[in-house]
């Protein structure tokens, strides 16, 4: 007797499609998984035979060998617990449907239900690349795959219903219910609560609009992580596209993105190495891969460990990182903005208005070095603060708001595409192109400087709504430079 | 009836079966120091070792579940001991198990030639 079904598995984000064979042949009671199975797999034998006895099936008193193909490729996960199952049915019962057009994923429980899974959405895609559209999966992953299209979907709760429509052919697929999804991102803090700072808020508004990086300077108190808290009010909403990409990273860690909500990460500073790229054993999606497409949030960047900063450098300038280990290799994308505060010494004063600063020269020197030039190079915009003299505490800011900021960020978001999609390109006029020379002939800029001063600049150009930069532009960007400006008293 | 008895019973129906299948039954209920073999028939040139199970009902696991890893080992042990006092030249053998499940009261025969394989 002898059967095979298709399922598949998650290499890093893409899923790959494998094939399970099982043979049956009298013998005594025995059964063997070969073809690179992972211990879950293993286990997941015991999982299956529990499963099926209590789907009142009986379990073959037999030899059966299970060979997953292909070979090579490591079998990770308990998703895999249907397809064998559904492998040793298939063998028993003679299936009405065809099963080389169908896709198996779920984990079983003991008493036969079908569970849900982490990483469908990859193993959906992997699927579809592959030219399967039937999908069996567990009821409770439907919601994920709603955004998917020509796929035909069965849901099922359990393995005796799965049995039986499979041996009568009696499969219908199942109809995606209409997630509601909360448009309105109610959030409960709002721009206006910030008092001052206009300046900052500016910058992180152009810096939204760019995706820019942005390192937010000043005293202690200040408002520096206010306001880089309420950058996620104003963040445009992901395109269904990128919705896509961040839900499979989620759903490779088991969890539901937020609709078309963006990331927003703010890990603490104690957080290690592994766990902000990523890594361990198992290759598991660190922090900069779950803020694809969001912002990541450094908060007293200078209280991070330095290993920690240093192996930012790759996937802040690559937008990928590619992790190595066990010879394997996956790629995870980490498409994010970084925002970061920090002190400009140890005692936060320095160059404040009105506040002494108690450090000298050598301990602000060497607080700041703890930077190094690597990682602020890749910062395209640093914003001075300052303490705000307070006139009426009740009051609220009577410039921005976090409405008004988004509407201008979506028009901007706006105006990008239509540039776009009629294929003209922002250029600098000749005066503030020798402006930019000029500057650059200072030395006070890397050459990836140079060019990220030239995105700031067409990013505030957008903002503004205008298809040449011109000097304004310009120095308005080049007002974001600057971290010399620091260190020039020194 | 006691355990014995019920044992003695399904090696009666084992031997039976097996005379019919075109066995010819060398030994019953031989000891050796690893355990007992229960039969050990000859049939085309080749020796079989034979352990039978005999059930009246699957509530317990079913027969073949019943044979464990350490059973399996004896026998093999139980197997060369014999053979090893036998004076006759060698002939091939196979270590076999036959269940027998009392079922809506038929008889079922499950012969397994070599329980290694």
């Amino acid at each position: 007797m002898y059967s095979k079904v298709k399922s598949a598995v998650v290499v890093g984000l893409k899923g790959s499609v494998i094939e399970i064979e099982t043979q049956i042949s009298r013998g005594m009671p025995y059964h063997v998984i070969v073809g690179l199975p992972s211990q879950v797999i293993r286990e997941s034998k015991d999982r299956v035979k529990s499963a099926l006895k209590e789907s009142g099936i009986r379990f073959p008193d037999d030899r059966i060998t299970q060979n997953m193909f292909p070979a090579h490729l490591k079998k990770e996960g308990a998703h895999l617990d249907l397809p064998i199952a559904m492998g040793i049915m298939c063998c028993i019962i003679e299936p009405k449907v065809d099963l080389q057009g169908i896709g198996f994923i779920g984990e079983l429980s003991l008493e036969g239900r079908i569970r849900p899974v982490t990483g469908v959405l990859s193993l959906v895609e992997g699927f579809v690349e592959d030219g399967l559209r039937q999908i069996v999966m567990p009821r409770q992953n439907l919601p994920e795959v709603s955004g998917i299209k020509d796929i035909e979907v069965y849901a099922f709760d359990d393995l005796n219903e799965l049995v039986r429509a499979v041996e009568f052919g009696e499969m219908s697929p199942s109809t995606f219910e209409e997630e509601t999804i909360n448009h309105s991102l109610g959030y409960q803090i709002d721009f206006n609560e910030v008092i001052g700072q206009n300046q900052a808020i500016r910058a992180i508004e152009i810096s939204a609009v760019g995706n820019h990086n942005l390192l937010m300077v000043g005293p202690p108190g200040c408002g520096k992580t206010m306001i880089a808290e309420r950058l996620r009010t104003i963040l445009p909403p992901l395109s269904l596209e990128k919705q896509l990409e961040s839900a499979k990273v989620y759903s490779l860690l088991g969890e539901r993105a937020t609709a078309n909500e963006r990331p927003f990460l703010a890990p603490h500073h104690s957080i290690t190495r592994a766990a902000m790229i990523g890594g361990t054993n198992a290759l598991i999606p660190g922090i900069v891969t779950r803020a694809h497409n969001g912002v990541l949030f450094l908060d007293e960047i200078l209280e991070f460990k330095n290993e920690v900063l240093q192996s930012l450098r790759e996937p802040i300038s690559n937008r990928t990182v590619l992790l190595t280990r066990n010879h394997q290799s996956v790629e995870y994308p980490c498409d994010f903005q970084l925002i970061a505060t920090m002190n400009p010494c140890p005692c936060g004063n320095y160059m404040a208005k009105d506040l002494n600063c108690s450090c000298n020269d050598f301990e602000i020197k060497r607080y700041l070095n703890k930077l190094s030039g690597a990682i602020l190079d890749r910062f395209d915009m640093l914003v001075l603060m300052d303490r705000v003299e307070l006139k009426d505490v009740s009051e609220k800011n009577r410039f921005f708001d976090s409405e008004g900021i988004s509407k201008r960020i979506l028009k901007a978001f706006e105006f990008k595409r239509k540039l776009e999609s009629s294929g003209i390109e922002i250029e600098m006029n000749s005066e503030t192109s020798s402006k930019l020379m000029r500057y650059y002939n200072t030395g006070k800029l890397s050459m990836r400087g140079h060019s990220k001063l030239f995105e700031i600049a067409k990013s505030i150009a957008i903002l503004e709504g205008i298809e040449t930069i011109n000097q304004k532009c310009l120095s308005e960007a080049i007002a974001y430079q600057g971290f010399h400006r620091l260190k020039h008293n020194l | 009836m006691n355990k014995r008895k019920i044992g003695s019973k399904g090696e009666q129906l084992a031997c039976d079966y097996l005379s019919v299948n075109g066995f010819s039954i060398e030994l019953r209920n031989h000891y050796t120091p690893y355990g007992e073999i229960d039969l050990i028939g000859f049939k085309e040139g080749t020796l079989y070792f034979i352990e039978v199970k005999f059930r009246r009902t699957d509530s317990y696991g079913t027969a073949r579940e019943s044979l464990s890893y350490k059973k399996k080992k004896n026998m093999r042990a139980s197997a060369i001991h014999y053979l090893k006092n036998r004076t006759e030249k060698y002939v091939p053998f196979k270590i076999s198990y036959l269940g027998i499940t009392l079922t809506d009261g038929f008889n079922e025969f499950d012969f397994i030639e070599n329980i290694f394989e």
